[in-house]
């Protein structure tokens, strides 16, 4: 599975989605990542883990007391998969409107 | 001279989603995205020049453009997956990089409806990944523009 795929793959579950939403507050211990969620501690470790593998999480701190931050890096590819597609189809939309527009109107508002 | 503006949102993860109207019947807009001779005329970012496309408009048929933008040559080809004139068109859509090698196949899909004097297109764009099939996010639209927030401090910083 290449990278961007990857990154889909670990966003497409609500838990793991609601887990990044939290860290966009900025880095947290386990204990606070845990403390929202009605899942059990080892279902909480597997989320954090498929998301410190696609490398949307990194895990910082010390062995014992880890903290876990969002990392911008992985995040800009999805992001800018969806935003280039968005400014593709944008301006296309903008330029078939005008075009409609242009053809309506010279056949006196019927096409 | 643009009076309507598209509606973004992002229904899942990978996909993105556009609406608008069109000040015209459904058929005219079926032509102008299918026929050569009239995608010339729109598709492709803003700045994209010299428009060269293909497309044989049928199941299973194969369409292309070529276009300047960005300062090179850009190359996008798909093949027709679903037809429906003119109401539903479904396509697969990839990108070839400078050696003609063919990226990630994404997958779009074009609905045209009548609406009051005109016409609603939505289009879907979406990243096709097994994993995601049978999974849909809901309310993501917040998520990602709160990540696209955070992506867009931590390039500022």
């Amino acid at each position: 599975m290449d990278n961007l795929s990857q990154t889909f793959s670990a966003l497409a579950d609500p838990t793991r989605r609601a887990i990044l939403q939290q860290l966009t507050q900025g880095g947290a211990s386990f204990t606070d990542l845990a403390r929202p969620h009605q899942i059990s501690r080892p279902a909480v470790v597997k989320h954090i883990k498929a998301l410190e593998k696609s490398g949307l999480v990194e895990r910082t701190g010390s062995a014992t007391r880890p903290v876990y931050q969002l990392s911008a890096a992985a995040l800009r590819e999805p992001v800018d998969w969806l935003s280039n597609y968005q400014q593709f189809w944008d301006s296309s939309l903008d330029r078939l409107d005008d075009y409609v527009r242009e053809v309506t109107e010279q056949k006196g508002g019927k096409a | 001279m643009t009076e309507q503006a598209n509606e973004v949102d992002f229904p899942a993860p990978e996909q993105m989603r556009l609406s608008r109207w069109f000040p015209a019947p459904p058929a005219l807009l079926w032509r102008f995205w299918t026929d050569p001779d009239q995608i010339v005329r729109w598709f492709g970012p803003a700045g994209a020049d010299q428009r060269k496309v293909e497309a044989d408009l049928r199941v299973g048929g194969a369409w292309g453009v070529d276009f300047q933008a960005y300062g090179g040559l850009r190359r996008v080809r798909g093949e027709y997956l679903e037809l429906d004139e003119p109401h539903r068109l479904v396509s697969t859509w990839a990108w070839l990089d400078d050696y003609g090698v063919k990226g990630v196949e994404s997958q779009y899909e074009l609905a045209l409806t009548g609406e009051g004097d005109g016409v609603r297109l939505i289009l879907t764009h979406t990243l096709p990944t097994a994993e995601l099939a049978s999974q849909h996010g809901q309310g993501w639209a917040g998520s990602m523009q709160s990540l696209a927030d955070y992506v867009a401090e931590q390039n500022a910083a």
